[in-house]
């Protein structure tokens, strides 16, 4: 057993903390002693050496003696007190930088649990970091918890490991954002460094492990000190193996290829880089970035200089997790790109220079701030890579946002008048803000291959070229301009017939693009006969907007999360109301699935207060959630109730694991109709109530529940990761996160049968649905209805129109035979093939 | 003209008195940067000293030495018990078994004190700590002795360096202990370690220079 010694200035102090760590030890064998107060009397405040050593003497332990400290002399005291110990026993003691009160709870319980000394330390030194975390999500900063982390680790031996990059952009944005991400789930210090060079980052920063500006090919050396080293160390080895999650992503080599610029252009034009596809004509909408000037301000309060800091920070946070989600929803690699914005947000390094500049210098924030971003960029671009180098342009897009918030301006002209965006250089935020039913086109003048921006302007639509150099620069607004983002070329004030050559080409893309979107909105049937419903997952009104004009049939998944993130209160039911109405009244008489709310440890409110959970995936989530908590679901459920009254509103219960939770949520759906008709309020005669299924119980015993639903769901994403106990955006466990795993499809099938034999129908609402491989299977399988993101709508219907019922049947039942997901894969591929179809 | 056994004695009891007079000084002192109670217990920690030295009156300087540090640890309370409870008892380790010392043995003695009281406050010359007044003060010694100046005159020139240091803390941010928790507005006050590490010289000069 570990025993612990505590030392304080007051004995009424130690004794209190004595009763705490006796309540959370119960019957143990450790045993605690206190050295407190000074003099003999032990009355005077203060510590004295020589009673902390009889302290440790008293319950000196060869398995160890942990020593907590309240603050000052109680430290000097300590370390003298070790000085007094003989040499032997002086190894075994260990002095615990520990939070007094916390520490000493953390340390007890782990003491009684017969942990190692190393553990007991390393959980008490750790004591703060729930308590920060809670308090930083009331107040929305997490700026302290970081800072904290990198804390001074516990004197074990250094692991150290060696690992070759084979990213062929090096570790940039993306892979050195899953490095952090991996490096900063363990508690030990882990440093990275380049192989034969000393000076080693903290691999917890986003910051200075980009800054190492490691290559493909280049070699690090990893090195981890803590009780979990081995651990972190193995991670991050697997990390390597599977390229930083870049394995099968062979799209970001040929995105980068295709974006390289060619060296001669015809006459009359300007050569850049073809950075997004398609044509534009139309006149020049110049724009001028324009850097705020900051001046250095003396100020007497750094602690209100750093609140206003953290305000900012935050409110940019949101703003690009907006963003990002926004992005995410159809091209999760390119949301990457703001999952690096945040990291640097909420980078230590960075946010404890600007707080020491702050509070050394006494200066403003602005300026700080300006400060630290300016060393970053220079950092950056020093590097010798061309990828790291375009990096600098990313940091200084995020500090002039925070600066522009702190200093309560707004960046970049806003785009009222349609025509192409003429700038020297266009920065990711503001490319993701710009309007695509207004920007015809984008031309810069700087801007590099590998530029954020042109990977947004793909995203967007938009077409583009940059890097056309400083011709741009003498263009005047409302010059007419061409935009070929195919060729990469600018035309600038064209002659007739080059505008009349473009303008036939541009009608002629349009009508293609055109052509495409008007199939999306005819029905999906196969070639013999049977129509297949494609919907869409929609988050919010804009998407269901984006669902109409790609032919949704309707929604198949309505995820209600989005009213209840970013808030300090949950929504209450007009609110809700307002928007479910908005939604069903744009669908109109098309069917509009909502999904009661699908929150839990994985996808906090910090307003639910939820107890963390070590595994919130398998925690008390969605269904689980709402029935303890009625009055989060009750509001809910009677605005959805409202909202369906004249539209064709069903509901969806996500989770559901057991037949007792889902006649609890069917009797309060049922309880809430009755007390809204009470209430005179004006409810559907029927209302369809159905379930997800994306938990193995649930398929397995598809039979029981389905005379009770409405409708089954199949969520292949969650059901996936249950199956085969691999956690969703856990990379190193990405190879085993595919739906057509022959595990999940059997699944699915008993689903379909279960349901046929009580006549219900079955939808798939995940990422599955959309899936060119898997569309064939689950049409094959029986399911009837489809939901996607909306950009891939008119794909699945196109690809529907060219199954045949009895063909897909058949590729069902050999795919259910196949021993995994990969064989499955490559069976429908050569299926595919036998019709003409490419392999998707 | 070497230092007895008697001389340490009576530089004890002087400075036992001298932080009696000034005990709501270096309160005062305290009450601006730190928590108010330097003078209490360096006070408290030299009544100690006072009523505990009898008992070893009669041994080497080594003992009475080591026998005073360990009292401070076990009465001072604060920081100042084990960083002067270091400071002798290190002194007590380089005069073991002596009874009495030259001066070139002192000035090496509390050379090794103040060494091993650095480290145990982890300060240095500039923090705003007591070693502001201690260094210079230790610094003139040696350079007294090796100059070959007499006693009287090196401790004179000792007190001097140990005052100048001490004034010099005044516009220092305090870099180490209670004070530091103020940061910048620590400046503009002398530090109250300082003080009594002057006023541990001063009793020096004033023990052992005779009229």
């Amino acid at each position: 057993m570990v025993n612990i010694v505590l030392v304080s200035h007051s004995s009424l102090l130690a004794a209190g903390i004595v009763d705490m760590m006796r309540m959370v030890m119960q019957q143990s064998q450790v045993s605690i002693a206190v050295a407190a107060g000074a003099d003999d009397s032990s009355q005077t405040l203060g510590t004295d050496a020589a009673k902390i050593r009889d302290a440790i003497e008293a319950v000196y332990s060869d398995d160890g003696v942990l020593v907590l400290m309240d603050l000052g002399s109680a430290v000097l005291s300590a370390e003298m007190a070790l000085d007094f110990l003989a040499e032997e026993k002086r190894n075994r003691v260990r002095l615990c930088a520990a939070p007094f009160v916390e520490g000493a709870i953390a340390a007890a319980i782990q003491a009684s649990l017969g942990a190692s000394l190393d553990r007991v330390a390393a959980e008490a030194e750790g004591a703060l970091s729930s308590k920060i975390e809670s308090l930083s999500q009331r107040a929305g900063t997490d700026a302290a918890a970081p800072q904290l982390s990198s804390a001074p680790p516990v004197m074990t031996d250094v692991q150290q490991v060696r690992l070759i990059v084979e990213n062929r952009l090096g570790l940039h944005a993306r892979p050195a954002a899953l490095f952090v991400q991996t490096a900063s789930r363990f508690q030990s210090d882990i440093r990275v460094a380049r192989a034969h060079d000393p000076r080693q980052v903290n691999a917890k920063s986003f910051n200075a492990v980009a800054a190492l500006g490691i290559r493909q090919y280049d070699e690090i050396v990893v090195s981890a000190t803590g009780e979990d080293a081995a651990e972190a160390l193995a991670a991050l080895q697997r990390l390597a193996a599977e390229k930083f999650g870049e394995a099968d992503d062979v799209s970001a080599d040929q995105r980068s290829l295709s974006l390289l610029r060619s060296t001669d252009a015809p006459p009359g034009a300007l050569r850049g880089i073809a950075a997004s596809p398609g044509y534009a004509l139309g006149r020049a909408v110049v724009l001028r970035n324009v850097e705020p000037q900051v001046e250095r301000l003396a100020i007497d309060d750094p602690a209100t200089e750093m609140v206003r800091f953290s305000v900012a920070l935050e409110a940019i946070r949101s703003r690009t997790r907006q963003v990002r989600d926004q992005i995410a929803r159809q091209h999760p690699y390119e949301a990457a790109i703001f999952d690096a914005y945040l990291m640097f947000l909420s980078d230590p390094d960075v946010l404890s220079r600007v707080q020491q500049i702050v509070e050394h210098e006494r200066v403003n924030v602005e300026w700080a701030w300006q400060q630290v971003v300016q060393d970053t960029v220079h950092v950056f671009e020093s590097l010798d890579n061309d990828y790291m180098r375009a990096r600098a342009v990313d940091i200084r897009d995020v500090g002039l946002q925070v600066l522009t918030q702190l200093l309560g301006h707004t960046a970049v002209a806003h785009v009222d008048q349609s025509g192409i965006i003429v700038v020297d250089d266009l920065s990711p935020s503001d490319t993701a803000r710009l309007d695509p039913a207004k920007v015809l086109g984008i031309c810069t003048e700087r801007g590099s291959s590998t530029s954020h921006s042109a990977i947004l302007a793909r995203t967007l639509g938009i077409p583009a070229v940059v890097g056309v150099g400083p011709a741009v620069a003498q263009v005047r607004p409302e010059t007419p301009l061409i935009i070929d983002g195919f060729a990469g070329l600018v035309w600038i004030d064209p002659d007739e017939s080059t505008t009349a050559d473009y303008a036939a080409k541009l009608a002629q893309w349009r009508s293609t693009y055109e052509r495409a979107q008007k199939l999306s909105t005819a029905p999906s049937v196969t070639k013999d006969g049977i129509g297949i419903e494609v919907a869409a997952n929609i988050g919010n009104l804009e998407d269901a907007r984006a669902a109409l004009a790609n032919g949704a049939d309707g929604v198949g998944l309505l995820r209600t999360e989005f009213l209840f993130l970013d808030r300090t209160t949950a929504p209450d039911e007009d609110e809700q109301f307002e928007v479910y109405h908005a939604i069903a009244r744009l669908m109109d008489q098309r069917p509009v699935v909502i999904r009661t709310l699908d929150v839990g440890g994985d996808k906090p409110l910090p307003y639910l207060r939820m107890a963390r959970e070590d595994n919130p995936f398998l925690g008390q989530r969605a269904i689980r959630l709402c029935l303890d908590r009625p009055d989060l679901f009750k509001p809910q459920l009677r605005a959805i109730l409202r909202a369906a009254a004249g539209h064709r509103i069903q509901i969806m219960i996500p989770m559901i694991a057991d037949i007792g939770e889902w006649r609890r949520a069917r009797r309060i759906v049922n309880e809430t109709i009755s007390e809204l008709r009470r209430q005179h309020v004006p409810v559907p005669d029927r209302v369809d109530v159905g379930m997800m299924v994306e938990v193995p119980s649930a398929a397995l015993l598809a039979h029981i529940f389905a005379p009770e639903v409405d409708f089954f769901s199949i969520g292949s994403n969650d059901l996936t990761q249950y199956t085969l106990a691999a956690e969703r955006g856990n990379a190193s466990v990405a190879y085993l996160q595919d739906g057509l795993h022959p595990a999940v499809l059997i699944q699915i099938r008993q689903v379909v049968q279960s349901a046929e034999a009580a006549g219900k129908w079955v939808s798939v609402c995940g990422e599955l649905a959309a899936d060119r491989q898997a569309l064939p299977i689950l049409v094959g399988l029986g399911v009837k209805k489809l939901s996607m993101s909306p950009g891939s709508i008119p794909q699945a219907k196109e690809l529907v129109r060219q199954l045949t019922l009895r063909d897909v049947q058949q590729w069902a039942d050999q795919a259910l035979a196949l021993e995994s997901a990969e064989a499955v894969r490559q069976f429908i591929r050569q299926q595919l093939a036998t019709i003409g179809e490419y392999e998707g | 003209m070497p230092i007895s056994r008697d001389d340490v004695l009576s530089w004890l009891r002087v400075y036992s008195q001298i932080l009696a007079e000034n005990k709501d000084y270096l309160t005062q002192l305290d009450s601006s940067i730190g928590d108010a109670d330097h003078g209490v217990n360096m006070d408290r920690g030299f009544k100690a000293v006072l009523g505990k030295l009898p008992t070893v009156a009669d041994k080497d300087i080594g003992t009475i030495l080591k026998s005073v540090g360990m009292t401070l640890v076990q009465t001072v309370g604060g920081a100042s018990g084990p960083l002067y409870g270091t400071f002798f008892l290190q002194a007590g380790v380089a005069t073991a078994n002596k009874m009495e010392l030259s001066l070139a043995d002192w000035v090496t003695a509390i050379d090794g004190a103040i060494v091993s009281l650095m480290a145990r406050g982890k300060a240095n010359v500039g923090d705003k700590t007591m070693v502001d007044a201690l260094v210079p003060a230790l610094n003139a010694l040696k350079q007294a002795v090796a100059d070959g100046l007499d006693e009287r005159e090196a401790l004179r020139q000792s007190v001097v360096a140990a005052e100048q240091g001490m004034k010099n803390t005044i516009p220092m941010v305090a870099r180490r202990g209670r004070a530091s928790y103020l940061a910048e507005r620590s400046a503009g006050h002398q530090d109250p370690g300082a003080t009594s590490s002057y006023l541990m010289f001063k009793a020096m000069q004033e023990a052992w220079t005779t009229e």
